[in-house]
């Protein structure tokens, strides 16, 4: 999957899901703060990511993912590595 | 004043560890009895806890002055009485309780659906003796809780009782609870969660509360929405110094709608069964801190 096709696609999922202003994400925008996460609100993400690319989301690779850019460099690592397996 | 559950139970272990002595050596009565002590105590110095609980029966509920003294001095009795009463359930001491049970055949619905399942309850009357009980429903219960209860406390009351006979799920900065909690739902298990208070820094919703707004955590909604969970809105009041009344709200399934008009409509159905619970059972209110602030 191309990496454009990835960014399109969290952003469409997650503007829709925690019903944020898609205006308001961008790579170098926070993660936690434009979508407003709290402690449960992690669980809504990884069951979207879930839905959407068919892999988990560890808990502590959540500590290092701060902004958009690092989200979607983390997804777009594990399809790949998904589809070389 | 604080707006929000500041995540600290009072109380110290050596307090525990008397009272468990106590009702291991002499039984539930002299417990009850020794109580009665600790609840003059803090009926006459507990100025911040009890400014609140008076507020909330002379305001709220509108009852006068001496009544609400009354019902203030019942409150923290009827507390100290479900930490006992919990004590001696989850330690296995021999008593003489007894339950009614009102919406069994909901949750025994609920597990036959087998899409898992979420309970909302409140520190509203005692919900951890429900939960206790709610094993005979053959399935498992995982119940949620915020990493903030007091540790010494929490350790002391898991060593008297040998643990839980249900699954915890502690809510952690490590983000552990995610796993935990959504492998639970996808096994078709029970998660068991309190709805109505918050930490500072949780998403909230407002619902109406007796008379005015009050803020509710978004999160337990939230989880219901994500993973289309049956909910149902469970209870446990202590009605005699031997009974419990539990009840058990009618399943609720997802209706199909968007999140924010789910979690804000599910929030305000939870809010006005605690509210028609809060009038039945006044005196078992056990929030401590300022519910309505903004």
């Amino acid at each position: 999957m191309k990496t454009e096709e990835i960014v399109n696609r969290i952003n469409s999922f997650l503007s829709e899901e925690f019903e944020v202003d898609p205006a308001k994400i961008s790579p170098e925008a926070q993660l936690k703060e434009t979508l407003d996460l709290d402690s449960l609100d992690y669980i809504d993400l990884v069951v979207v990511v879930e839905n959407n690319f068919g892999f988990k989301v560890k808990p502590e690779d959540f500590s290092s993912i701060a902004t958009f850019q690092d989200f979607y460099d983390y997804v777009a690592s594990r399809v790949n590595t998904k589809e070389l397996a | 004043m604080a707006s929000s559950w500041e995540g600290k139970s009072r109380g110290t272990p050596l307090g525990y560890r008397i009272f468990v002595i106590v009702l291991r050596r002499f039984g539930v009565r002299p417990a009850y009895l020794l109580l009665r002590l600790v609840v003059i105590y803090y009926f006459l110095f507990s100025w911040k806890a009890s400014n609140i609980i008076f507020n909330y029966f002379h305001e709220r509920l509108q009852y006068n002055r001496w009544r609400s003294l009354g019902l203030m001095y019942r409150n923290y009795y009827r507390l100290g009485q479900t930490i006992i009463d919990k004590v001696v359930v989850m330690s296995g001491i021999p008593n003489r309780f007894s339950f009614d049970f009102d919406g069994e055949a909901s949750l025994r619905e609920m597990t036959r659906l087998q899409k898992g399942g979420l309970l909302l309850s409140a520190h509203l009357g005692n919900w951890e003796i429900a939960g206790f009980l709610l094993k005979r429903l053959g399935t498992t219960i995982n119940v949620v809780m915020y990493d903030g209860e007091h540790q010494q406390i929490k350790k002391y009351m898991e060593g008297v009782t040998g643990g839980r006979n249900m699954n915890v799920i502690i809510i952690k900065e490590d983000l552990s609870h995610i796993y935990a909690i959504s492998e639970a739902l996808d096994k078709n298990e029970l998660v068991c969660m309190h709805a109505d208070r918050f930490v500072e820094g949780n998403k909230t919703v407002e619902c109406d509360f007796l008379g005015s707004k009050a803020r509710f955590p978004a999160g337990p909604f939230i989880l219901a929405n994500t993973f289309k969970a049956p909910v149902s809105f469970v209870f446990a009041f202590k009605e005699t110094a031997t009974h419990y009344h539990l009840y058990a709200d009618p399943v609720l399934l997802h209706n199909g709608t968007s999140r924010d008009e789910y979690v804000l409509s599910t929030a305000a159905a939870f809010a006005k069964a605690m509210e028609q619970k809060a009038r039945q059972y006044p005196e078992q209110w056990f929030n401590y801190y300022d519910f309505w602030k903004a």
